[in-house]
């Protein structure tokens, strides 16, 4: 629930005030959003962290949904300007998720060959429709 | 018993109605989180997230003391525990139905409502933070409101997810929405609203207590 109502809206909110503003947003909104947004991602990591210095997993002993449910944000880190290096318990979880098989296979999908041809058909079809 | 440490906010109000449908043994804790409450090292100790509602159940798992946070986590455990409002684990249709409006209500109108009564409330107008928002707290009563035309409740009986969505819904006028815009909600809305124990949770003020 911590994810659902927490990290997922709020790093949400702090990705679509650094990545999918309209050129016409103003400055001062720009500003406001990212700050309000980006100070909570930081924030929440800073309480994983702290969970993850006691447990080794959100839920304690054993890899859980918990884990899996935040896993795809952070691993978004680096959109977010997030240095895992600041929060070395959060580091050491994601790095221990991320070398799961089950997880590498989940977040190759779609898998780079598949995004490679969908680019390729939207090209095609662009210039279908254009030409 | 239930040490219940808690706001009169949206989210706070959700265990109020629960314990109150439930009728269960429950002592309040004011937080107020006008002074920062929250972040005091006892009630982190309950939380690390430093938000309300948080739980102690004394007669927990094993007869032990039991604590929990977030509010959809405690309504389930509520629910399991007394056996209402979420129907058992055995009936995986309709409890999972009943979580999906649940989860719903966790992920979509909890924060982005919150997000609109933030930009719409506050003192420095951001035009687009209140359009941004507003925009998506509509498309959700709009969720609701379609819902709602086939549904008495969020799923089947009255159940969590009505209590988790209602007390958000019941600010409706903090997100510029008239209930009349959505008819089939306002029926919903004016159905959960005359529920006695809802008409105590959504009464208590904590303030004077403060």
């Amino acid at each position: 629930m911590w994810q659902m109502g927490g990290v997922g809206p709020m790093f949400g909110q702090a990705f679509h005030f650094l990545h999918q503003l309209p050129d016409a947003a103003p400055p001062e909104a720009v500003a406001y959003g990212r700050d309000r947004y980006g100070g909570e991602v930081r924030r929440l990591c800073a309480v994983a962290d702290t969970r993850l210095a006691d447990v080794p997993f959100l839920a304690g002993d054993e890899y859980s949904v918990a884990d899996i449910a935040v896993f795809p944000w952070i691993a978004l880190h680096d959109w977010f300007g997030v240095d895992l290096a600041e929060t070395p318990h959060l580091g050491r979880w994601y790095d221990t998720i991320r070398a799961r098989p089950a997880v590498r296979r989940g977040m190759d999908v779609p898998s780079r060959e598949q995004l490679a041809q969908h680019a390729h058909t939207q090209t095609q079809t662009r210039e279908g429709t254009t030409g | 018993m239930i040490d219940l440490y808690n706001w009169h906010t949206s989210n706070g109000r959700k265990l109020f109605i629960m314990l109150e449908d439930l009728g269960a043994d429950y002592t309040t804790h004011v937080v107020n989180i006008g002074k920062d409450d929250q972040f005091t090292p006892e009630f982190l100790a309950i939380n690390p997230n430093g938000k309300i509602p948080a739980m102690i159940d004394r007669d927990g798992p094993g007869g032990e003391a039991f604590a929990l946070f977030e509010s959809g986590a405690m309504l389930m455990y509520l629910a399991d525990k007394h056996g209402r409002f979420l129907p058992p684990v055995e009936d995986v249709r309709n409890r999972y139905l009943t979580i999906q409006w649940l989860m719903f209500q966790m992920g979509g109108i909890g924060p982005m409502f919150g997000q609109a009564h933030h930009f719409r409330r506050a003192s420095t107008k951001i035009e687009y933070g209140i359009e941004r928002y507003t925009k998506e707290a509509r498309r959700l009563w709009g969720v609701l409101d379609g819902h709602l035309a086939d549904n008495a409740y969020m799923h089947g009986d009255y159940s969590i997810a009505d209590m988790a969505i209602f007390p958000w819904t019941a600010r409706y006028e903090w997100q510029g929405v008239a209930l009349e815009e959505f008819p089939n909600a306002k029926r919903w809305f004016d159905s959960v609203e005359s529920r006695p124990a809802v008409a105590k949770a959504m009464g208590i003020n904590l303030a004077d207590a403060a």
